[in-house]
């Protein structure tokens, strides 16, 4: 037997105690609402046209007319960054969308069935494993052909395993508390206990998840277009313009890999660390 | 147990409990009288927890009878609807008050959906008025009601898990360890509250616990247990006066009390 | 308020005056302790006894120096003499040394994935440049000495396949390797089967008896404190407000709070009727009302009390702290429940 050694604080002192919200959160968010907007409104907000070459203008510096420059076909590198967030987070969020869903169904089921079942969703896992998601991604480009349809899929599903791992292990442990078997003694149906009591006190975790997954997804995107697998040029999608700006890095102009990879990099850093904050807000 | 001539509210006989060949509880049987009160003591490997698991429906028994409330209760609850019947005969109250009660979760809306799940009241205004009552019969203040776990003591705590008991009307209720985990100013209102609860709605209790002392203030009868097996029986009072089985007397004589010197007796 | 007299020149084991500390929480300071003053002398035994936010744990690290990182500490802890706070390198490690903590939870403080021989001669080796193989010799003495039967291969096994007891014995056993000169026991048996306390009590008492080590006993379970020690303080929100010889205690403890701890308990041989209940829930010393920390839950409070800070003042044998302490016990010839 313990004996309780915490003192429990009035909420009051507890609400003073929580850090408010740090210049970082503030920035996260703004990161994240700024690629969302781009993401809806890229083609609008774009000061020209991402596909309108002009060779003769190939590698300008940042001018007026173009705040970022030229790239090697002398396009307006601002426009296709604007334009390329649409493809460089539509796919991510598909591939989290979906593989967080049935990862978070398996999950609960395997923790709260037990047995059978919860040894037969390791084994699976452990099989899907051996499949990495650039494996996959070949494949998916040998049938789906060039496009974002193809690594989406292939993510999509490299990722399940991932989740259902992850996240089985918190749904056990919450699973074994008191409180679940309390409501399992008074006749609450598995279904009712589950969504009413397990999977909102699970929730934190599976939404840092899903922003990890997010910021891997995103990484593995772009080096899916980098290999020429997944979305192909002239597309203006930031994991394309990586790959494509290599030329001018080498020729000493290196403003379109570096905008492009800054892009992905800030985005990532962003949803990662809102996701963390939200998960700590909703720590009980 | 004592001699009552109306149904024991829990008859337990032949109870067997054996994991991969190991005998986890070994031909257990006890009864307790509609609103009596039975403590089972022992350490830990005694077996206690497990046959409250059986009892509940929480655990398979390997052999042996329940008789709940009249009704055959051997076999685990196999659908949710069995479990709700049974909730209305036997309830559960665990000894870690955080762990028992869903974070997320306040006093009231515990409280609430416990009278949902076990009522027939479906009115919004009378179910609050009943969660009230019950409320006022644990001693939770508004406040409290309204409060989450977290913003709360280990004895309130116990008192919502006390009270969720309650809204099931069960006629029995097994409290493991209630009060091992608070302060012993906060035990002696808990165990009063259990008291007065027992008087004035007569549920019985099957009480596990470890402390002899406040086993014999809230029991009337006792079953001792020692790795799997009931070793000594009887009314509380009596057994813990006049100790028969050795192990009882070890027991007893393990309690600090005025007077007590603790004495060297056994090598690990 | 020194109730023991000192022989000769002898600086007592553990002294503690007027000891107050806080901890730094967020962009605040909370108290965690507000007066702890107390003196052990060698071989002497003094229990502390306190509920949850008492302060008794804190009081227990502030002698071995173990308090959290950002704390602050007025008063005086002299141990063997030495002003604790004034340590610092080789002094501080050799004082820690001095002292033998016993945890409430062994398995928390025992690294899972070093055998027991390698945790209980770790110390020796290292600091005290014994070779390995005395020092598993001295090991399976000390085990044997706490009782472990072939204790040659518990050495050999791991934390996890020893049960609470057991580890117990092996962290008392350890301790006393070091050779303290004191003990300090956080509630070393609050996790343990009854049995199994009584056997690690008589353990405990049974060593210190031998080296003559002053020992401090912190429990929330006063029935147990007076049985084990010579002398029993009662501490509540961060301050002691009662200090008497153990034997005392039950019948003759005088501060309205040690009164209600000993009307809470249940009693193996006299059950009552209804336990004596106070109102409400042990504070903690940050959140203490203004004059007598205890006067919202006390029985016996008037108006004085939440304006006066009481002091902890010879009593009847013992010390207490309150300011009513004259009235309320000539007003009763019996014990008042």
């Amino acid at each position: 037997m313990t004996t309780m050694t915490l003192t429990v604080e009035s909420s009051a002192a507890a609400r003073r105690r929580r850090p408010r919200a740090s210049l970082l959160t503030w920035v996260s968010a703004a990161v994240i609402v700024g690629g969302v907007l781009l993401a809806i409104l890229g083609p609008l907000l774009a000061p020209h046209d991402p596909d309108q070459t002009d060779i003769a203008r190939a590698f300008f510096a940042p001018s007026a007319d173009h705040l970022l420059g030229q790239d090697s076909q002398g396009r307006d590198i601002l426009s296709r960054i604007m334009l390329g967030a649409r493809s460089s987070m539509t796919g991510p969020l598909i591939v989290v969308l979906f593989a967080m869903s049935i990862g978070t169904v398996v999950a609960l089921l395997a923790a709260w069935l037990g047995g059978w079942f919860d040894s037969g969703v390791s084994a699976v896992t452990d099989i899907m494993f051996g499949f990495p998601a650039i494996v996959l991604a070949v494949l998916a480009a040998a049938v789906f052909g060039p496009g974002l349809v193809g690594p989406t899929i292939a993510l999509g599903f490299a990722y399940i395993p991932l989740t259902i791992r992850v996240l089985r292990s918190f749904m056990i442990r919450e699973r074994a508390k008191d409180y679940v078997l309390t409501y399992e003694v008074q006749g609450l149906s598995g279904l009712l206990i589950c969504a009413r009591h397990l999977l909102p006190n699970v929730w934190p975790m599976v939404i840092a998840q899903g922003t990890l997954l997010f910021g891997y997804a995103m990484v593995d995107f772009a080096a899916i277009s980098f290999l020429g697998l997944g979305v192909q040029p002239p597309a203006s999608d930031w994991g394309v313009m990586v790959s494509t700006g290599q030329r001018g890095v080498l020729l000493g102009y290196p403003t379109e890999s570096f905008v492009a990879g800054a892009c992905i990099v800030a985005v990532v850093l962003a949803v990662n660390f809102l996701g963390e904050r939200i998960s700590e807000q909703n720590e009980t | 147990m004592t001699g009552s001539s109306a149904t024991p509210i829990l008859s337990v006989h032949g109870l067997c409990k054996v994991i991969r060949g190991i005998t986890i509880v070994d031909d257990v049987s006890f009864s307790i009288p509609e609103g009596g009160s039975l403590a089972v003591v022992g350490e830990s490997g005694s077996g206690k927890t497990t046959v409250a698991r059986m009892i509940t429906g929480l655990t398979r028994a390997t052999s042996g009878s329940i008789t709940l409330a009249g009704a055959e209760r051997s076999a685990p609850t196999r659908s949710a609807t069995e479990r709700r019947a049974r909730a209305r005969e036997v309830q559960l109250v665990f000894q870690d008050p955080y762990s028992s009660l869903d974070p997320r979760y306040t006093a009231a809306q515990t409280i609430r959906e416990a009278l949902r799940m076990h009522g027939d009241e479906h009115d919004r205004a009378r179910l609050n008025r009943r969660v009230i009552e019950i409320a006022d019969m644990v001693g939770l203040s508004e406040k409290q009601l309204d409060s989450r776990p977290r913003m709360l003591s280990g004895g309130q705590r116990q008192r919502i898990a006390i009270a969720r008991a309650l809204a099931a009307d069960a006629r029995l209720v097994i409290l493991d360890e209630p009060v091992a985990a608070l302060d012993v100013s906060i035990q002696a209102q808990v165990l009063n509250l259990l008291d007065d609860i027992r008087r004035a709605v007569g549920t019985s209790y099957l009480f596990i616990s470890h402390d002899l002392a406040v086993v014999r203030q809230v029991t009337d009868d006792i079953i001792v247990m020692r790795q799997g097996r009931i070793v000594e029986r009887g009314r509380t009072a009596q057994v813990l006066q006049n100790p028969v089985d050795d192990y009882t007397k070890l027991l007893r004589d393990s309690v600090p009390q005025p007077g007590w010197r603790a004495k060297r007796s056994f090598t690990v | 308020m020194i109730m023991h007299s000192s022989t000769g020149a002898e600086p007592p084991a553990i002294q503690l005056e007027n000891v107050a500390a806080s901890v730094r929480v967020g962009d605040q300071w909370r108290a965690v302790l507000r007066d702890v003053s107390f003196v052990v002398a060698a071989g002497e035994a003094l229990g502390i006894v306190g509920e949850s936010g008492s302060g008794k744990s804190m009081t227990a690290k502030a002698i071995a120096r173990l308090l959290p990182g950002r704390t602050r500490l007025t008063g005086t802890v002299r141990v063997g003499g030495l002003d604790v706070n004034t340590l610092s390198g080789r002094a501080l490690r050799a004082h820690r040394s001095r002292v033998g903590f016993i945890f409430q939870d062994p398995k928390a403080h025992i690294n899972p994935v070093r055998t027991i021989g390698d945790f209980m001669t770790e110390s020796l080796v290292r600091t005290a440049g014994v070779r390995r193989r005395e020092a598993m010799v001295r090991a399976a003495r000390a085990l044997g000495g706490v009782g472990v039967t072939s204790p040659e291969r518990r050495l050999a096994q791991y934390p996890h396949e020893l049960s609470g007891g057991l580890l117990q014995r092996v962290m008392i056993a350890t301790v006393l390797l070091g050779e303290p000169e004191m003990i300090l026991a956080d509630e070393p048996t609050t996790a343990l089967d009854v049995t199994t306390q009584s056997e690690v009590i008589a353990i405990l008492d049974e060593m210190r008896r031998e080296r003559n080590l002053a020992l401090v006993f912190i429990t929330h379970d006063l029935e147990l404190a007076s049985t084990v020690c010579d002398r029993t303080a009662v501490m509540y929100a961060g301050q002691i407000v009662e200090t008497r010889a153990s034997k005392d205690v039950h019948e003759g403890s005088r501060h309205p709070y040690t009164r209600a701890l000993v009307g809470a308990r249940p009693l193996l041989d006299h059950p009552q009727e209804r336990l004596t209940v106070l109102p409400g829930r042990p504070i903690a010393p940050a959140d203490a009302p203004a004059g007598c920390s205890f006067h919202t839950r006390c029985p016996y409070a008037k108006e004085s009390c939440a304006e006066i800070e009481p002091e902890l003042e010879e009593f009847d044998g013992g010390t207490v702290r309150c300011i009513r302490k004259h009235e309320i016990w000539s007003a009763t010839t019996a014990v008042p429940r």
